[in-house]
């Protein structure tokens, strides 16, 4: 019997709710007892059996053990209840008021570690069995055959917890709650618990003893931030897809959350078992993001992991990364045994195979340690082990690339977070990679190759997600989701199936430039948000140079149809701070904003009508990239952008009628000084996390000055060093994805 | 179209969901089980749902109440169907299509709630107990936008009664007002019981795991008239939360 089954047997027999919390929670303990005894080697004695625990009969006694504790003799009314589902576990049931445990540990049967575990959970949780047994004396004080019984089975049950503590060579506590956090007291000290319960729809709780490679995904920012993020969905569904793997979930904790653990004294937990995270055989951060760095450093540290994969032992987890930042991962570098650089569908499942056969061998007493595994993984293509890089000497790391996107991995059941997230909605990957070379870009360049998804399998992922998780909205994601070919009929197509069922479509990622008329028509039957628009630069010339084919006609082009289909809100993104970027380029983004008006009013004009025109001027800081054609461009400091921006915002408030928004210069700096950095790089991330950095992308938390601080005291001088043409770049040795002649 | 009603237990680790969490949660489960509920019109449409009491984040509920307007046809044993797709920690105990000549939404009948609360550590507290409800004036500070004042919160205290009391262990039930402008969250009231009874306090803080003072556990229970099946004996309540124009009971 499963514990869902118990459960469903307890609904059905009307058990109350608290007798259901009480009867999980002592069938989670004897399970816990049982498999822990099983592990360390445990037979029973030959006249009660012989052989190793029955932790079916275990489970199926311990769940439904107070099924009937709403009436009287509820144990021999449950044992009757019991007994034709499992002869054994109805024994179980009956004998467990009244049980005396054996005088000889080593006698012990399933019945002792049922009535054990009850007698050591209050509720649905554990307290130990002294603080039991002080209740059952207050609540029978007045009855003297309990207290007696009480009293004779007192001595036997410390003396059987003692055995099974040195037997097992762990803590009963420890033993009973599986290692689990208990985590309410945590949660009563947060804002926001729904972040750290688990249980959504969607989520997957393994059976934590399966044998298989546990494996923690980590996503170093807040849950909702990473809960929006489709390479989780696509990894956490692939990996608990195989019967060989478990994966579960950890994100960074808020503020309050993180004291609570420090105060508490209690690790970082996974959300689906609540196990301790460094209990896991491998902990696999994304790196989205370098504003996240310091994140990936606070979380080992609560995890309590060893930081440096020099200081990790035989017992300590596999600490792993992939992600975009992958393309220079030498800042990170000492943290991490290994990187999968590209895709990392192929290269996980390769990794978790390697692993099963490392721990099978380990469990059958072979001599093999970390190091051995790791020489493994070095073979899987994608994977970087820092650890066996000869300095300057490591050969080039290819990137992992799934070839076949029609038919690779997508989960149907996507998890859908409890809590409000930046995306709610289910999103479909329509497309990977970019036909586009802006040379700014890192995503554009990570591979050479575009994969599609066909319509027809886009949709049918579409409906099963949405049968899935009732979501009413979907999205089709891909870095430019206007180059897909055919995305007007797709759109349309989409459009038309779903508006009957109450769901709307989202286009993230639209180049306005490319789309026709008619599918604007169709967007704006239903949906008028805003329209977005990613010029980069103000001048035609600058625009050549990085690479972006849109025109000044294009954008008129788009105010043209959009305008008189009711569209309000238009926001035009640019960058600054960009190679070969002159006085002209900047006066040109405001000249384009006044272009923008004036265009407005002119059509407005020769339609006889006023049209409500909000235009947003969206500003952000040039940041050269590894693994583009502009890493070895100089990134600008601090004050130098600071300077354009001011500039800018003079020239567009000029320009009367359009809003301007521009990006922390200070944020830009630190990321592009983590983006373009070497190995020193890692102590400086370490010291500014030490010094209260985390949450770095967020306006509110990042501190500019512990950063500069951090970077002073590690002696590694704040500047952008490896520009020009003979700069040997640390991330060299990382497999460029679309050719651009890279040198050195 | 319809107006249907979900009666149902939240338990488990969901207790600490938000209510406009909760609320998204069941517009999915209803979605996912063809239980559409309508939308209003206009650009920002919105699912016609509601809860009829909010609960504070952290208390479990054996009672509550959901109700929502339905195009389409319920279909099949719909009670099983969101069964099925609840995660664990909620559970449906009824499905009820909304009587007609009930015509406004199950909040506006809410005026109280009863809620059972456990105190532990401590062996007077019945005595304490008692004499909390005897008190006359019982104010609390309240902060709204940054300014404190004071408010009594006895008006809203209606109805207690000691469940049962064991040594060292209270459980009492409590009735409080609920609903449209007037509600006491039991935290408040809880807050301010150990508040005139400190040592009521510390003591229950001897419980305390890993170092954090342990709160006492809320169970909320509006109407025994509701909730037949779902409450034990040891839960009765005295006051029906959900009352008709005529004074009985609504369901
Ligand atoms: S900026 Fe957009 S369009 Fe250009 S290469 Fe990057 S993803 Fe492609």
């Amino acid at each position: 019997m499963t514990r869902e089954d118990c459960l469903k047997i307890l609904e059905a027999y009307g058990a109350p709710e608290h007798v259901k919390r009480h009867c999980l929670g002592v069938g989670d303990a004897a399970r816990e007892i049982g498999f822990a005894l099983s592990e360390a080697g445990f037979r029973k004695a030959a006249d009660v059996g012989g052989g190793p625990l029955d932790t079916d009969v275990i489970m199926t006694a311990g769940y439904l053990h107070d099924i009937a504790r709403a009436g009287k003799d509820h144990d021999l009314v449950g044992a009757e209840i019991v007994t034709p589902i499992d002869a054994a576990a109805g024994d179980v049931v009956a004998r467990h008021m009244k049980l005396i445990f054996p005088e000889d540990p080593a006698r012990i049967t399933e019945a002792d570690i049922v009535s054990l575990a009850d007698r050591t959970v209050r509720e649905d949780h554990y307290v130990g069995y002294e603080a039991r047994m002080a209740d059952l004396l207050r609540r029978y004080a007045d009855q003297p055959e309990v207290v007696a019984r009480v009293h004779k089975n007192m001595d036997l049950a410390l003396r059987l917890i003692a055995w099974i503590e040195d037997f097992c060579g762990r803590d009963f506590q420890q033993i009973a709650t599986g290692g689990a956090v208990r985590i309410e007291p945590l949660l009563e000290r947060v804002e926001r618990p729904g972040r750290y319960i688990g249980g959504e729809i969607g989520s997957v709780r393994k059976d934590w003893h399966a044998d298989a490679v546990r494996f923690c995904f980590a996503f170093p920012d807040l849950y909702e931030i990473g809960m929006s993020y489709t390479g989780f969905q696509i990894l956490y569904g692939l990996l608990n897809a195989q019967p060989g793997a478990l994966c579960e979930r950890v994100f960074a904790p808020a503020q309050d959350m993180e004291k609570a653990l420090l105060e508490g004294d209690a690790p970082l937990f996974s959300l689906e078992s609540r196990q301790p995270v460094r209990v896991f055989d491998v902990i696999g951060f994304t790196l989205q993001y370098e504003l996240s760095y310091t994140n990936v450093v606070r979380m080992l540290l609560l995890a309590r992991v060893p930081l440096y994969t020099s200081m990790r032992g035989e017992a300590d987890p596999f600490v792993i990364a992939g992600g975009p930042c992958c393309a220079n991962p030498e800042p990170m570098a000492p943290f991490f045994d290994l990187f999968c650089v590209g895709d990392g569908e192929d290269t996980l499942l390769a990794l978790c195979e390697k692993l099963r056969l490392w721990k099978a061998e380990k469990a059958a007493g072979g001599n093999v340690v970390r190091a051995d595994f790791l020489k493994a993984a070095a073979e899987i293509e994608g994977v970087y082990v820092p650890s066996l890089a000869d300095a300057g000497k490591q050969p080039v790391v290819r990137r992992a690339v799934v070839e076949d996107l029609e038919n690779a991995f997508f989960p149907a059941r996507p998890v859908v977070p409890h809590i409000e997230s930046v995306h709610d909605r289910a999103a479909v990957e329509i497309m990977r990679g970019c036909y586009r070379s802006c040379r700014f870009c890192q995503a554009g360049f990570a591979c050479a190759k575009v994969r599609r998804r066909s319509p027809e399998k886009i949709k049918a992922l579409l409906k099963e997600a949405l049968a899935n998780t009732g979501y009413d909205e979907v999205s089709l994601l891909s870095l430019s989701t206007g180059d897909y070919p055919g995305i007007e009929r797709l759109v349309t197509d989409l459009m038309q199936e779903l508006a009957p069922m109450d769901v709307s479509l989202s286009l993230p990622s639209l180049r306005l430039d490319s789309l026709k008329a008619e599918t604007l028509e169709k967007i704006a039957e239903y949906k008028r948000t805003s329209l977005t628009f990613a010029p980069e630069a103000g001048t035609q010339r600058l625009r050549d140079v990085l690479h972006k084919q849109i025109t000044e006609e294009d954008l008129m082009r788009v105010l043209e149809i959009a305008l008189p289909l009711g569209f309000q809100k238009f926001k035009f993104y640019f960058m600054i701070g960009l190679p070969t970027e002159t006085q002209e380029d900047l006066d040109g983004i405001a000249g384009l904003a006044c272009a923008a008006i004036a265009k407005a009013k002119a059509l407005g004009a020769e339609h006889g009508v006023k049209y409500n025109f909000h235009l947003t001027v969206s500003v952000s800081n040039f940041v050269p990239k590894p693994g583009t054609p502009f890493e070895r461009e100089r990134g600008c400091g601090e004050a130098e952008l600071l300077e354009k921006i001011y500039y800018l915002k003079e020239a567009v408030r000029r320009a009367k009628g359009a809003n301007f928004r521009y990006h922390d210069t200070r944020m830009s700096h630190i990321e592009m000084l983590l983006a373009k950095g070497d190995r020193s790089a890692a102590a400086v991330i370490e010291r500014a996390a030490r010094d209260g950095a985390g949450f770095d992308s967020w306006r509110e938390y990042f501190d500019y000055e512990n950063w500069l601080r951090a970077f002073e005291a590690c002696g590694v001088p704040a500047e952008d060093r490896y520009t020009g043409l003979d700069a040997a770049l640390p991330w060299a040795f990382i497999e460029g994805g679309k050719e651009y002649g890279r040198e050195g | 179209m319809k107006r249907c009603l979900v009666e149902f237990t939240k338990t488990g680790s969901l207790i600490y969901l938000s209510h406009l969490d909760l609320t998204r949660l069941f517009l999915r489960v209803l979605r996912m089980t063809e239980l559409r509920p309508s939308y209003s019109q206009g650009f920002n449409p919105h699912p016609k749902m509601s809860l009829a009491l909010p609960l504070p984040l952290g208390v479990h509920s054996v009672c509550e109440w959901l109700e929502f307007e339905t195009e389409g046809d319920t279909g099949d044993d719909p009670l099983a169907r969101l069964n099925a797709r609840f995660p664990e920690g909620v559970h449906a105990t009824r499905f009820l299509e909304k009587p007609a000549g009930y015509p406004k939404s199950l909040a506006s009948y809410v005026d109280a709630a009863s809620y059972e609360i456990l105190i532990e550590g401590v062996e007077d507290a019945p005595k304490k107990f008692e004499e909390f409800f005897a008190l006359p004036r019982i104010p609390l500070l309240k902060e709204r936008k940054g300014r404190a004042s004071e408010v009594d919160i006895r008006p809203q205290m209606l109805d207690h009664r000691i469940v049962k009391d064991m040594p060292g262990r209270l459980l009492a039930s409590v009735t409080l007002s609920a609903g449209a402008g007037n509600t006491l969250n039991p935290l408040r009231f809880t807050e301010a019981l150990l508040r005139t009874y400190p040592d009521l306090q510390s003591k229950s803080m001897e419980g305390a795991t890993r170092g954090f003072p342990k709160s006492p556990i809320l169970w909320n229970l509006p109407g025994t008239q509701l909730c037949p099946k779902a409450a034990s004996p040891a839960r009765m309540v005295t006051r029906t939360a959900i009352l008709g124009a005529d004074g009985n009971p609504l369901l």
